[in-house]
């Protein structure tokens, strides 16, 4: 690759990406989010134009208005056209079907705030409880972060056609529901705000946890949650102690991003990373979040999981981390959110917090993993260091039977090689 | 000079549209280092053909078809059909179903 196309690539990093996803919003809020089809029209054709126009003439100086000034144009078009402002956008109709105040009235969609404002809606509306979960996080990528079909299908290692419907799917219960993109209020601004944190919870350890071919699109996952909860952080409708909890938390376990796997992409386990090349403005940034979650004090399980990641960050090596604050801090976990994952990471915390025995016991109670590969590579794990072998290869062979990813299947089979 | 038939499906996804277009600006900033590239513009989609005597008929066009239709166009310097065929290895649509027509433009001497 020609080294200059590498420095245009970065001197407007991802911009048609979130260009795309702050204009589909802005252009959702105006023209209502029934038109979402004809929003996604105009971004994909303000982008084309951008596309042949740049090429040939070079990139002008403020991209993200130019790219503005095309889109508001082919909306005020759509809108002297459909001629339809009530059923359009009801809120705005009135200014928008004088030819004194449309432009103006469109121009303002494409502030910086009320972009921001559009996104936050968006992100609300997205998330709307009526549409089921893999539907949310499906459309949230598609609308928000400018992702295509096939991207997102790569990303969530399935096929187009399932992520088709799922869009699919999600854009009818937003015709049928009549979704609008409107913040909740009071009580019900809490309970959504959880669904949309749920679902960047859900995105960033969809690029988190597993392999896949084409890890950069899993890392574009784990940078997108991170974007989008920034944004819920410095809005001050939604920057609850809870939002800047999750953001830490992906802080702390994205500073860790480039030590998880060796040159050749083998998995390299917490135990034996390079804590040199954890990240440490990230680390920063997790802590400074942390602090700022602290108040007002309420406690959610984001808290706490960022807590835990802290200790891990903090901590020079493997051996000395605290790992009795760390059992403790799961079993709080624990008892707000009793699933059987939790109680895995609990028993592998108290391995080290308290012994391998105990730690055994702990795995051996659990139900409701029979299926999960972590369960038996961690059961494993503790058979082996209590030596006793053939239970240990037994149970990395259960685990091996169950993953799919390459990766883990590696790091399984050298492992069974040891016992 | 080279005109551009077809390219990249308006389909296509941010991410790649602006993959896409960091090649097209390598692409031409290789060929103007080298003193090649003189210059080039982009053409909107549409268009209108005008036939008949004294441009009577008046259609859309010239071409409707994705993968006819011309895009845009370069003039660039080049010794012969050789020299300017070998200009065209970095056009970036080849996977996109581009294709680029060479021609030399007639030069009068008075």
């Amino acid at each position: 690759m020609p080294d200059q196309s590498s420095n245009i690539t970065q001197l407007i990093d991802h911009l048609f990406r979130h260009e795309s996803g702050k204009m589909v919003s802005a252009l959702s809020k105006l023209l209502g989010l029934q038109n979402l089809e004809t929003a996604n029209d105009i971004v994909q054709d303000s982008l084309l134009q951008a596309m042949n126009t740049w090429s040939f003439k070079g990139i002008p100086d403020n991209p993200s208005a130019w790219l503005y000034r095309v889109a508001k144009n082919r909306a005020i078009d759509f809108l002297r056209r459909e001629k339809k402002f009530r059923e359009i956008s009801p809120q705005y109709s009135y200014l928008l079907q004088s030819e004194y105040t449309l432009t103006s009235t469109v121009n303002n969609f494409f502030l910086e705030n009320d972009i921001q404002d559009s996104q936050l809606r968006m992100m609300f509306a997205c998330c709307h409880p009526s549409i089921t979960e893999e539907s949310q996080l499906a459309l949230t990528l598609k609308t928000l972060c400018g992702l295509s079909i096939s991207e997102i299908a790569k990303a969530f290692l399935t096929n187009d056609d399932t992520i088709a419907k799922r869009i699919y799917r999600a854009k009818e219960k937003i015709k049928a529901e009549k979704i609008e993109m409107d913040v909740p209020v009071d009580k019900e601004m809490i309970a959504r705000l959880d669904i949309v944190l749920k679902s960047l919870y859900l995105l960033f350890n969809e690029g988190y946890n597993s392999s896949n071919p084409d890890q950069l699109i899993r890392e574009d996952l784990c940078e997108e949650a991170m974007r989008l909860c920034y944004l819920l952080t410095e809005n001050k409708i939604t920057s609850y102690p809870r939002v800047k909890a999750l953001l830490s938390l992906m802080c702390f376990q994205a500073s860790r991003l480039d030590t998880r796997l060796d040159d050749k992409g083998n998995i390299i386990l917490l135990k034996h990373q390079d804590r040199k090349k954890w990240s440490r403005p990230l680390i920063q940034k997790g802590f400074d979040y942390l602090d700022e979650a602290a108040e007002p004090f309420e406690i959610s399980t984001y808290n706490i999981e960022a807590a835990i990641a802290s200790l891990h960050a903090a901590s020079a090596s493997f051996e000395q981390t605290d790992w009795k604050s760390i059992y403790h801090l799961y079993e709080m976990l624990y008892q707000l959110q009793p699933s059987p994952i939790i109680a895995m990471n609990k028993a592998i915390a108290s391995a080290y917090a308290i012994n391998k025995q105990n730690a055994l016991t702990e795995l051996q109670k659990i139900k409701g993993l029979e299926n999960h590969h972590l369960y038996y590579a961690s059961l494993g794990e503790i058979y082996f260091d209590l030596e006793n072998k053939p239970e240990a290869k037994k149970f990395f062979k259960k685990a091996l039977e169950l993953t799919s990813s390459t990766y883990e299947q590696q790091l399984l089979i050298s492992k069974i090689g040891l016992c | 000079m080279f005109i551009f038939h077809g390219g990249m499906a308006p389909t296509s996804s941010p991410e790649q549209m602006q993959a896409n277009m960091g090649k097209w600006m390598a692409w031409i900033e290789k060929l103007s280092k080298d003193n090649r590239y003189v210059s080039g513009e982009p053409l909107l989609p549409g268009g209108k053909l005008v036939t008949g005597t004294n441009g009577k008929s008046v259609t859309d066009g010239p071409y409707t078809e994705g993968k006819e239709l011309v895009g845009g166009f370069f003039i660039v310097n080049a010794n012969d059909y050789a020299d300017a065929v070998s200009l065209t290895k970095d056009y970036p649509d080849y996977d996109h179903g581009g294709t680029i027509q060479v021609r030399q433009i007639m030069k009068m001497d008075m």
